[in-house]
């Protein structure tokens, strides 16, 4: 038991180490924005289609419940403000992280990984290319910016969801829908939104790169620091979101 | 340009800019309150009970949001532990203290209730401005609280009542006694026999009965008698007395009602009137929004472009004069060139004739060169032992190397300005709603390619608009002590930016003076610059909202570009669209005119 909560201090202590050392080569020349921009996309671009998808279908299942549930008070109008509160709040954040964790994070790892099982990043350390510079920053930096904008489209696409759903099925009255949102959600919930998606997504990015960069042990190795990278980056999502709820709202 | 080296920034750009509108778009919709802090003032309420309450929360006037709760905080009173509600109140709005009246209840006064939004247990509070007596100021108390209102009066009552619940039941205890012992007389066998006596008692009464009504027709007769002798008369003169009095006294009771109405009456107008000052008071504020420091920004920016002008006029007069000085050096060179030509062919007459005198004179010049080639060889000693400006030139190194400095300087001085760019832009385009032309010359100085410093001429359709504030004061006492008039004046000016821009990559960012007012400008340019995504911001104070414009440009050909967009996105009573095109190009003069500025002035 001892021996196990040691060795998850230690392995936290290497996350946070590594995030440090990202912050330290993230302002030390060269500055390779070509692989900036590559991981943007990959990160962000890449992962729309998923978001979309996630998020629509989110806001309009929510609408279809909340429906139901104040239906029973014939106040089904109240649904558009409590969705939009529940996805600027926690649903956007946490899920689209969730799905970029899914996407991106187990491809750093895999990526990352295979290069190390293979010695490219012995083979770059030679060649006296930091691999944490080349390798590490642009990805962290990638995923801390895009995140954020993929949880903003999330909860835009979840409300077009739930506006189908809610108005247009149901029927229910459109100036009472869009009051309800503007009494319930503020400008301030959306922005605690979009700090927490950048949370995450520096966390997760960080926890892919190091569960890649540690691999050993071939491809077995590479599969298992996969696996540990997404469960561990689902984890802390979790536990983040709930100590970032606890500090913002 | 290869598409697969720009796919990744293009399209990250265009996911970036749809995040930034539906960031924006939604913010904008969600704002839960439009009332900043310098729109505002603060009041107070004081609330036996503030349960449903919550901060940030609306406070609505005839239904329609003046203010927001801002705090909620517990205080000691002389009525014991009460809770003070801080209402933010539009500056728009103005509440009244109300005045003491001769029987020294408070009339007039602005008022705050505690309502019942729905039966879930929300509240929120309701304002009522009042009419007359002074107006409150920050950090003044509203003078009526209603802390109770709706259904919790309702349920506050019937809570009082409770006493009125408890002496029903007893009657109805009462009751069920009297019931029970009513079945137990009338049920039982007992009972029927009683009843059976009672019937042969009534029997004997009406027997009895019959001789009082015997009786009674005697009584009749005796007081028919009565009658008819006058004493009833007698009696019904002082009933009519009787009533004339009564009459008198409800006739002085009326006049007492009448009194009264009349003096409702009264208060009634005066209410009125007072409702009336209100609205005219709110009327005048309804004009207010102030950039009065804009005043002072204009006179500036007109002071500098009046010293531009100034500027611009002295050099045309210098540079008229050192141009009329180089086509007269010009003609004195050209005039002396021909005489010379027309010399040259006397003086090769006169060269062939001579020649045999120069044959015979280069002997002696060849000599004259010997001593001079001995000059050459002691000067040339002398260099070498670094005498004279030459020599030191030649031996002393420190001269050499600030030479070297100098001529650096000089060089990088040419190369900053060879290197500057002057891009001249005229833009046109046409706006949808205001239905007019709006117009911008821009000149863009670029030292360098990251860099470059933007001055505009725009011709607005808006116009230019300057506040004027008018204070009136008068000692009427009919009329308001005060009466602050705030005039907006819109006049057809141009207006004038300049801003400094920074690139990096495909994001340029810009700031400085923007139409007038200061503002904030954010590029983004993709294919070579030829397509921009161009966001600005400005305009601070005018209206509830920043104005945002943003602006596509595409450069469908050289030096010719179309664009599109919206302006004012924040301000949904501004907000416009519009399209145009304009024409960009280096301008080689305008780069001429800069080289030559410094050398004229004095």
């Amino acid at each position: 038991m001892l021996r196990a909560v040691i060795n998850f201090l230690d392995e936290l202590g290497r996350i946070v180490l590594m995030f440090f050392q990202v912050l330290y080569w993230s302002f030390r020349p060269p500055f390779r924005f070509g692989l900036f921009m590559r991981s943007m996309e990959f990160v962000g671009v890449g992962s729309l289609f998923i978001i979309i998808l996630t998020g629509s279908f989110t806001g309009a299942v929510m609408a279809l419940q909340g429906i139901y549930a104040f239906g029973i008070l014939e106040m089904e109008a109240m649904v558009g403000g409590s969705v939009a509160l529940a996805l600027a709040r926690e649903l956007s954040p946490v899920l689209a992280a969730l799905m970029v964790t899914g996407r991106v994070g187990s491809s750093m790892a895999t990526e990352i990984g295979t290069m190390r099982v293979t010695e490219q990043i012995d083979a770059m350390e030679t060649l006296a290319v930091n691999p944490i510079q080349y390798l590490i920053v642009p990805r962290v930096w990638a995923t801390t910016i895009m995140l954020p904008a993929l949880c903003v489209i999330f909860t835009f696409v979840g409300m077009v969801g739930c506006y189908l759903v809610a108005v247009v099925w149901f029927q229910v009255d459109y100036g009472l829908f869009m009051a309800y949102i503007k009494s319930f959600m503020g400008s301030e919930d959306i922005i605690n939104g979009v700090i927490k998606a950048s949370v995450f997504g520096t966390g997760l990015s960080v926890i892919g790169c190091y569960k890649g960069y540690t691999a050993d042990g071939g491809a077995r190795g590479v599969g298992a620091a996969t696996t540990t990278a997404v469960v561990l980056a689902s984890v802390m999502i979790f536990v983040l979101d709930y100590l970032l709820t606890a500090m913002m709202f | 340009m290869r598409v697969g080296a720009i796919r990744a920034p293009v399209l990250v750009g265009v996911m970036l800019i749809a995040t930034i509108f539906g960031f924006i778009y939604m913010v904008s919709v969600v704002k839960t309150s439009v009332f900043s802090s310098d729109d505002t003032y603060l009041v107070y309420a004081i609330f036996d009970d503030v349960t449903g309450l919550v901060e940030k929360s609306n406070v609505n006037m005839v239904g329609i949001p003046v203010g927001t709760i801002s705090s909620i905080e517990r205080v000691n009173t002389e009525a014991g532990v009460q809770a003070r509600v801080g209402i933010r109140v539009d500056r728009k709005v103005i509440l009244y203290a109300g005045e003491k009246g001769p029987d020294g209840r408070l009339r007039g006064a602005a008022a705050v209730v505690r309502k019942q939004s729905s039966i879930l247990g929300d509240f929120f509070l309701a304002l009522a401005p009042g009419a007359f007596g002074e107006t409150l100021q920050e950090g003044d108390e509203i003078p009526l609280v209603i802390g109770v209102s709706g259904l919790d009066a309702i349920f506050a009552q019937m809570e009082k009542m409770e006493h009125v619940g408890e002496r029903l039941d007893r009657i109805l205890v009462h009751v069920e006694e009297i019931s029970g012992g009513l079945a137990e007389v009338i049920g039982s066998d007992v009972g029927r026999t009683n009843l059976k006596d009672i019937v042969a008692n009534l029997k004997d009464i009406s027997g009895e009965s019959k001789s009082i009504a015997q009786r009674a027709r005697r009584v009749s007769e005796e007081i028919e008698r009565i009658v008819q002798d006058g004493t009833i008369t007698r009696i019904a003169a002082n009933v009519e007395e009787t009533s004339l009095d009564a009459r008198k006294i409800a006739q002085k009771l009326e006049a007492i009602v009448s009194a009264g109405d009349v003096q409702k009456l009264v208060d009634t107008l005066a209410e009125t009137a007072g409702q009336l000052n209100n609205v005219g008071l709110q009327l005048n504020d309804l004009v207010e929004s102030g950039i009065s420091p804009r005043i002072s920004q204009l006179e500036r920016i007109f002071h500098n472009f009046e010293r531009f002008s100034q500027f611009v006029a002295d050099f045309s007069d210098n540079n008229r004069q050192t141009l009329t000085d180089t086509l007269n050096n010009f003609k004195d060179f050209s005039g002396g060139l021909v005489t010379l030509l027309q010399r040259s062919q006397g003086d090769v007459e006169a060269a062939m004739s001579t020649v045999k005198g120069t044959l015979l004179s280069a002997q002696l010049s060849l000599q004259k060169l010997d001593e001079s080639l001995e000059n050459v060889r002691e000067i040339s000693a002398g260099l070498r032992e670094g005498k004279g400006s030459i020599g030191r030139l030649l031996t002393d190194d420190r001269l050499v190397e600030e030479i070297e400095e100098i001529v650096a300087d000089t060089k990088g001085f040419v190369k900053s300005y060879t290197l500057m760019k002057t891009e001249v832009e005229l833009a046109s385009s046409y706006n949808l709603y205001e239905q007019s032309f709006k117009n911008i010359l821009s000149l863009r100085f670029r030292p360098k390619e990251d860099k470059y410093y933007l001055l505009q001429v725009v011709d607005d359709p808006r116009g230019s608009v300057s506040d004027v504030f008018i204070t009136t004061t008068t000692n009427d006492p009919g009329k308001p002590p005060a009466v602050k008039e705030h005039v907006q004046e819109t006049s057809h000016a141009l207006k004038f930016s300049f801003q400094f821009a920074k690139k990096f990559y495909f994001l340029t960012g810009r700031f400085g003076i923007m139409e007038n007012s200061g503002g904030l400008g954010l590029d983004f340019d993709f294919f070579k610059d030829r397509l921009q995504f161009q966001f600005d911001l400005y305009d601070f104070t005018m209206n509830d909202n920043p104005r945002l414009r943003g602006l596509i440009q595409f450069e469908v050909a050289n030096h010719f570009f179309v664009s599109g967009g919206v302006d004012d996105i924040l301000n949904n009573d501004y907000r416009d669209y519009m399209f145009g095109a304009g024409l960009r190009f280096t301008d080689d003069d305008l780069k001429a005119l800069l080289l030559a500025a410094p050398s004229i002035s004095p």
